[in-house]
């Protein structure tokens, strides 16, 4: 059931909001604690008692906003007022948002009930929500297995129908590869298009919070609730955004274009199998264009360089003085900060402020983290070059299935399955991830990319294809 | 550029981050840098001054064609100080 249908329950009478929350808090009775998707629970008495609210305004027949009585996931390193905001890490385990972020404000403007906060990597760092001081989150469409990351929370409470749309924040496609996971959709807009202001900050030229849904016309419902210019993030801009109904009108004359170089660094043998069958079927209803984009895959080595120089930077105010939790049992200043921030942060956040600050060092910056910038603008040179033949192109979400949690890999092996998804941070285009199909029932997603502030398009391009897929 | 990892430069760099590790996690940190560096392969011969800026004349400009290029801005205040405690924060994220 769609947000549309559901608001036409509400709207009928069929169903009352309060009915719809009073279910949505039995599944989560039922599943959360084998699944652990979220990281804090609002209470049941004030859940119900705003879900009552909404349903006598729907019984008056005033004029409701968009999101009215619809409960919402919000991404624990997103703030909403009075909420935690860990980030899954104990350096922020006490700290309580005295603020909503702008995308949480416009929620609750437009009717949303926030039900919650939702488990992740810490502070949004990994691709398979197991880096986090609440335990690992569990896939729901395999319990062994892990739902992605760093958004996986959000996107195994979608998945198991706890929520029907939930908040993310995809740096380097940490929206998109859960969605992928969990059989689910996964929207990343164009950078700039939804504030950042209230998102914790890990990599700020390529955070940007996104929308996990079941369908693609709820994700597109929410990601136009939050988008806009905003005064508090000089980043964010106006970008046109319209209609679900109104952009899948505008699918003809599309062209889609189809990455050429897969398969020099292609996915696991099943993936590839249904991304040729997606392909097949999709040549049925467009134009695919073959387009080449010949330095992507160096993505890898760029993104692992610019995002932990950013985060390096943005999560030196995690000091112990201006944040929650603090060592107590330290002489000086500087034993007090290192103390905080030794036992404050897990090893992966470690490890990228390690080689964050090492690229930035004296000496480094030419040979790493200027090179890094300079391929940056090399792959969204190819981009740009791409798009002067097609509208939107097609890439696999991820290289490999969800695997199982605990497997042990090579940071870097990690780090090689979001080859597909950092290309678009570091351009800061639009994308989708949607599902195509399964291998061994593991659901396999594929990105639709466009250009830049183009969303509407992609979205309904998007939507045009997994009617075809699925 | 041929750089040899060993304890001293990342208990350095350790220092500069304001981390403390044992001797076993040092040695760990060698290895992944060893690890990292494999990766950076990737970028190949580019040259660091490939692309070029394409800075607005000021953050609120609205014209499309002239967005915001944050990664130059960025690196250009992180730079300027050559020091990562030293960047300041540009407003949003999470500093009200």
């Amino acid at each position: 059931m769609t947000i549309k249908q559901l608001r036409q329950k509400f709207l009928s009478g069929d169903m009352t909001p309060l009915e719809y929350m009073e279910r949505i808090l039995e599944i989560i009775r039922e599943k959360e604690r084998e699944i652990n998707a979220f990281t804090h629970l609002d209470k049941t008495d004030t859940l119900l008692k705003e879900a009552e609210i909404w349903t006598r305004r729907y019984k008056s027949g005033e004029d409701l906003p968009p999101l009215a009585g619809i409960p919402v996931a919000i991404k624990d390193n997103i703030a909403v007022k009075d909420m935690p905001l860990t980030c899954a890490s104990k350096i922020l385990q006490e700290f309580i948002s005295p603020y909503d972020a702008t995308a949480v404000k416009k929620l609750k403007e437009a009717g949303a009930i926030i039900i919650g906060k939702t488990n992740l990597d810490e502070f949004a760092m990994g691709s398979t929500t197991e880096y986090s001081i609440f335990g690992p989150t569990h896939n729901p469409v395999d319990l062994e297995r892990v739902p992605g990351g760093s958004s996986g929370g959000s996107a195994a409470a979608v998945a198991a129908d706890m929520v029907p749309v939930a908040l993310g924040s995809d740096t380097g496609g940490s929206v998109r590869q859960p969605a992928s996971f969990t059989d689910t959709v996964g929207i990343k807009p164009s950078y700039g298009m939804v504030s950042r202001y209230g998102l914790v900050a890990f990599a700020s030229s390529l955070d940007q919070i996104g929308v996990l849904a079941r369908n693609v016309e709820d994700a597109v419902l929410v990601a136009r609730v939050i988008a806009g210019k905003d005064r508090y993030d000089a980043t964010s801009r106006e970008l046109t955004v319209k209609g679900v109904l109104e952009s899948l009108d505008t699918v003809d004359g599309i062209k889609i274009g189809v990455w050429k170089e897969l398969n020099e660094h292609p996915a696991e043998e099943g993936i590839m199998t249904v991304w040729d069958e997606a392909i097949m079927k999709a040549s049925k209803e467009f134009p695919m264009i073959p387009v080449s984009l010949p330095d992507i895959a160096s993505g890898i080595a760029s993104y692992y360089l610019i995002a932990p120089a950013e985060a390096s930077a943005n999560l030196a105010r995690y000091d112990g003085v201006r944040y929650a939790w603090r060592v107590l049992d330290a002489s000086t200043y500087k034993e007090m900060v290192k103390k905080t921030r030794t036992i404050g942060f897990g090893k992966e956040v470690k490890r990228r402020i390690m080689i964050g600050t090492f690229a930035l060092s004296a000496g480094y910056q030419d040979a790493f983290y200027k090179k890094a910038v300079a391929m940056k603008y090399k792959i969204m040179k190819n981009f740009e070059e791409a798009f002067k033949q097609v509208d939107v192109i097609l890439v696999p979400t991820s290289p490999k299935l969800p695997w199982k949690i605990g497997e042990k890999m090579a940071p870097s092996e990690v780090y090689k399955a979001d080859l597909y998804t950092i290309p678009v941070n570091l351009a800061g285009l639009p994308a989708i991830s949607i599902p195509a199909g399964y291998v061994d029932n593991l659901p396999v997603g594929i990105q639709v990319i466009g250009r830049y502030g183009e969303d509407e398009k992609v979205w309904a391009v998007a939507d045009k294809l997994l009617s075809l897929w699925r | 550029m041929d750089i040899k990892v060993d304890k001293g430069l990342v208990r350095k760099i350790a220092d500069m981050a304001m981390l403390e590790f044992n001797d076993e996690e040092i040695e760990e940190f060698v290895s992944y840098f060893e690890e990292m560096f494999g990766v950076f392969d990737m970028l190949g011969d580019i040259s660091p001054n490939y692309g070029t800026s394409t800075l607005p004349a000021t953050l609120h400009d609205d014209e499309p064609e002239s967005r915001v290029d944050y990664h130059d801005l960025w690196m250009r205040f992180s730079l300027m100080k050559n020091g990562y405690l030293l960047v300041p924060p540009i407003r949003g994220g999470d500093e009200e």
